[in-house]
């Protein structure tokens, strides 16, 4: 191969995990607009998402394209529930105690997917052909397209409901100014709850997209939760656009990385990343300068 | 023993401080008045070193503290309490105030951590001095109880005896009369006057004109940043620009009281 | 002296503790507890006192244990001057991360320090010429004065106890002085602390160095007593526990610090019969008492103290 046809061929493959970085991304925008949380069980959602689809599909024989939106739902049910159960009750809590009660539910998600389904990788078929297609040189797994897709309808769901639905408008004004939302009768406590369940769908569906590729386990979600914030962060936290360009930017470092540096180190990519933002530009590439947003922690 | 010359502060568009001086003396009380946002709360961050000035200097006993890092302007002499009473409720009464003896302490970490018969020594005149100020600013609570049950009031008395335990040399005051009733309010005039005349200078931002009135050597108006008066209170009250702009705009206020 | 009683009750339950129980086991189980007791104790100080969250801290108790374990194994340092040198080292390093991190507040501090945490991780695993890799290695000297070798599990015991014995009384010092309110002012208020002339960033850093060279010294004692170290134990989950401990014991209280290694340490062993559903049970533990009680047991502890003291003490008055 070229090395041109390498090149092209880490972008490609780098698009596809961005892909996955962006919508955990999203999901991570989405709660900490509405609530100020970073919700330390976002990858855990992804998780899910994989390993129900997986039980609808192989154990229950469900088609396709009935068991994903199944899986969807369930996540949800999932997000939904923790915040309920341990989010809602709580009166003005501080920061440490809502990261802790977020790591507490990333740890009981965990060992219930381990009682679940087990320690060993579950595998899920691809959506469609596993051929690759040729392009340029390099070639691109019809997965991969699969990924990109539902990116971009994520993306256009998203960009249509906070835009367009008067319940985004409401949620949007949540993340702009809470206690005017009140005010204003948007019943802030229910927009915390949609948040999750957003942000819990989207989740899902990158967990059912990536599963083909990565193979799914019970602790997989830590990192592409640690890496999607690593996204969340460099695209300015609370920024959509900033999450998909970020989350697309990283997953191409870090195949890159991993191809022409050391596939090692091809973890460390996205959290080097995420630091030197932190360090240096906290408000992150595409976000607004606004230091103002960091010291409300 | 202040000097302010051409402060300038600015947030992005907003200019909350613009190209200010003045002069305090020592042992007077200044007082700064002006409509809410005229950038009083800001003047007092800048002259504490919380926030970076735009441009301008501040010299205080003849030394520039600009650009010094808030420790060491509170090691140099200059102490305040906050429009919004910030105390530390993690730590009982006695804890707070004994924090504000903290830059006129200095063992170290070793000598403490092995008990050392300086550290113990210290510690005691730490404590002997905090609860003279606790009954200097006439707190009656229990020491050892935590400040956060304490009605508002007395939140103030906390924090005020936390910032006289640093000895300062100059006392910014911010609206320390704000959400008192009127006894508790004649006695914090009372106190700022002991405190005067015990030899620290005094800078009081204050809305409560009675307070202002009685008690200022002089007092300095702002509005939108910028200086508009300057004097004797007296002079201040005739004068026409502030009646205007300020004390109108507060009779307004008065006859008319729902924003 | 009342202030030293709860120390020296501590000190007596600690050496008679090995005489009430025989079982040679649950003495290294204790070891364990005390190695991690070394972590939460100076954790608690960053968390509780000045109120900075790190989830990194397996990192420094990682590298300490790295450092001493290859300084004895590839050099041929003898044990206690590794531990010297990890001690150094890993304080050098936290100066360092320290410096940038800890002007983050809140969630960024929570993240970047989980993530400097994965990133040593990941160093542990993928420099394999240096760490080994994976596998880990083994064969690392014990600790040992004169010809007493801290071979077996009580004498072990004992070292580790007698460090946070010691540890704790330095502590107990430090947290009661001016130092102590200095850092509890920065997580009451850092404007206010800043102001009253505190100099906050630099007892920040102070005090995360000073927990992370305390780390380290248990990541030595981990590496020589337990002789053999792999990355996993310095994973991110470790780092959780720590955190976990320091909180469930209550994370503004030293002896919480103590309370919460010993009863989260030990879990495991109660736990045996879950197999590898320990996990739920601590997910549940955790969340739990941040839902509840987050101020952690000993709060618990002293809400009911305070019921019954102060039911006493009201009654004559009413
Ligand atoms: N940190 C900040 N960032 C941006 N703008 C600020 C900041 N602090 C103050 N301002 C702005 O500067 C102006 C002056 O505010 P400041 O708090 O100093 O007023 P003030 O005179 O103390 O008012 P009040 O009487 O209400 O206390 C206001 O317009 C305010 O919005
Ligand atoms: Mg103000």
């Amino acid at each position: 191969m070229h090395s041109f046809s390498i090149t092209l061929q880490y972008i490609f493959t780098g698009i596809a995990v961005g892909s996955i970085y962006a919508m955990v991304a999203l999901g991570f925008n989405i709660i900490y607009n509405c609530t100020g949380i970073i919700n330390f069980a976002q990858g855990e959602f992804v998780m899910l998402g994989g390993m129900f689809m997986i039980t609808l599909t192989t154990t229950w024989k469900l088609p396709s394209l009935v068991a994903f939106p199944i899986a969807v739902a369930l996540v949800v049910l999932v997000g939904v529930g923790f915040e309920r159960i341990a989010i809602h009750p709580l009166k003005s809590p501080s920061v440490l105690v809502l990261i802790m009660i977020t790591i507490a539910g990333s740890i009981l998600i965990k060992g219930v997917a381990m009682f679940a389904w087990g320690k060993e990788p579950c595998y899920l078929p691809h959506f469609s052909s596993e051929t690759p297609i040729n392009f340029l040189g390099a070639t691109i797994l019809p997965q991969n397209l699969w990924i990109l897709g539902c990116l971009a309808a994520v993306v256009i769901v998203l960009a249509w409901f906070f835009n367009r639905t008067l319940v985004g408008k409401a949620m949007r004004a949540c993340a702009h100014n809470r206690d005017a939302a009140r005010l204003v009768g948007i019943n802030v406590k229910q927009m915390v709850t949609l948040s999750f369940a957003l942000s819990a769908a989207i989740g899902a569906v990158a967990g059912i997209v990536i599963t083909p590729i990565i193979l799914m386990d019970y602790q997989r979600g830590a990192m592409l939760a640690l890496k999607g914030f690593g996204a969340a962060i460099l695209g300015g936290l609370g920024s959509g656009p900033g999450a998909v360009v970020a989350g697309l930017l990283i997953g191409v470092l870090e195949s890159l990385g991993a191809g022409y540096i050391s596939s090692h180190y091809k973890d460390a990519i996205a959290l080097v990343v995420l630091l030197g933002v932190l360090f240096i530009r906290p408000a992150g590439l595409l976000g607004s300068a606004e230091i103002q947003r960091l010291k409300k922690f | 023993m202040l000097n302010v010359e051409g402060l300038t502060k600015e947030f992005g568009g907003v200019v909350a401080v613009n190209d200010l001086s003045f002069e305090v003396r020592e042992k007077q009380i200044k007082s700064i008045i002006g409509p809410n946002g005229a950038g009083k709360t800001t003047l007092f961050n800048l002259l504490t070193g919380l926030l970076p000035p735009s441009r301008g200097r501040i010299s205080f006993l003849d030394t520039n503290i600009c650009g010094l890092r808030p420790h060491v302007i509170a090691r140099m002499g200059v102490s305040r309490s906050f429009q919004n009473v910030e105390i530390f409720d993690n730590m009982s009464i006695l804890e707070n105030v004994m924090l504000g003896r903290h830059c006129r302490t200095s063992c170290g970490a070793v000598s403490i951590a092995l008990r050392r018969r300086k550290a113990v020594k210290e510690e005691a005149l730490i404590r002997e001095e905090a609860l003279r100020q606790i009954e200097a600013v006439g707190l009656d609570a229990d020491p050892h109880s935590s400040p956060a049950a304490l009605p508002f009031g007395k939140r103030r008395l906390v924090e005020f005896a936390r910032a006289l335990a640093t000895s300062p040399r100059l006392l910014l005051l911010d609206e320390p009369a704000s959400g008192l009733n009127m006894r508790e309010t004649e006695q914090v005039a009372q106190l700022i006057r002991k405190i005067r005349d015990s030899g620290v200078t005094v800078m009081l931002v204050e809305h409560d004109m009675s307070v202002v009135m009685e008690i200022s050597d002089d007092v300095l108006v702002m509005d939108y940043g910028t200086k508009i008066a300057e004097g004797k209170p007296r002079e201040v009250q005739k004068n026409r620009e502030v009646i205007a702009r300020y004390l109108g705009r507060s009779n307004e206020y008065a006859k008319n009281p729902k924003p | 002296m009342k202030k030293h009683v709860p120390l020296a009750l501590f000190v007596v339950i600690v050496m008679g503790l090995p005489v009430l129980l025989k079982n040679p086991y649950y003495i290294g189980a204790l070891v364990f507890v005390g190695i991690y007791s070394l972590i939460t104790i100076s954790l608690s100080l960053v968390l509780g006192y000045a109120g900075q969250i790190s989830l990194g801290h397996a990192a420094f108790y990682g590298i300490g244990a790295y450092t001493s374990g290859l300084l004895t194994t590839r050099w041929h340092v003898s044990p206690w001057f590794a531990l010297a040198c990890s001690m150094v080292i890993t304080g050098i390093l936290a100066y360092a991360i320290g410096k940038p991190v800890l002007k983050l507040r809140g969630h960024y501090l929570a993240m970047a320090t989980l993530g400097l945490g994965e990133i040593v991780y990941i160093f542990f695993n993928s420099a394999v010429d240096l760490t080994a890799g994976p596998s880990g290695f083994g064969q690392i000297p014990r600790l040992a004065i004169g010809g007493l070798v801290f071979k077996d599990d009580i004498r072990f015991y004992y070292l580790v106890w007698f460090t946070v014995a010691v540890l704790l009384a330095l502590v107990l010092n430090i947290i009661n002085s001016r130092i102590g309110r200095a850092l509890r002012s920065i997580h009451g208020s850092e404007t206010a602390a800043n102001a009253m002339g505190v100099n906050t960033a630099s007892y920040k850093i102070q005090i995360f160095v000073f927990s992370a060279v305390i780390s380290a010294v248990a990541g030595g004692y981990y590496a020589h007593f337990v002789t053999f170290i792999s990355p996993t134990t310095f994973d991110a989950n470790t780092s959780i526990l720590l955190v976990t401990m320091v909180i469930v014991g209550g994370m503004s209280n030293v002896w919480g610090a103590v309370l919460g290694a010993a009863l989260l340490g030990t879990l495991p062993e109660y736990l045996r019969r879950f197999g590898d559903y320990d996990i739920l049970v601590y997910g549940a533990i955790m969340m739990v008492i941040m839902m509840f009680a987050p101020g952690g047991l000993v709060s618990l502890a002293g809400l009911v103290k305070q019921k019954f003291v102060g039911n006493l003490s009201r009654e004559p008055a009413a």
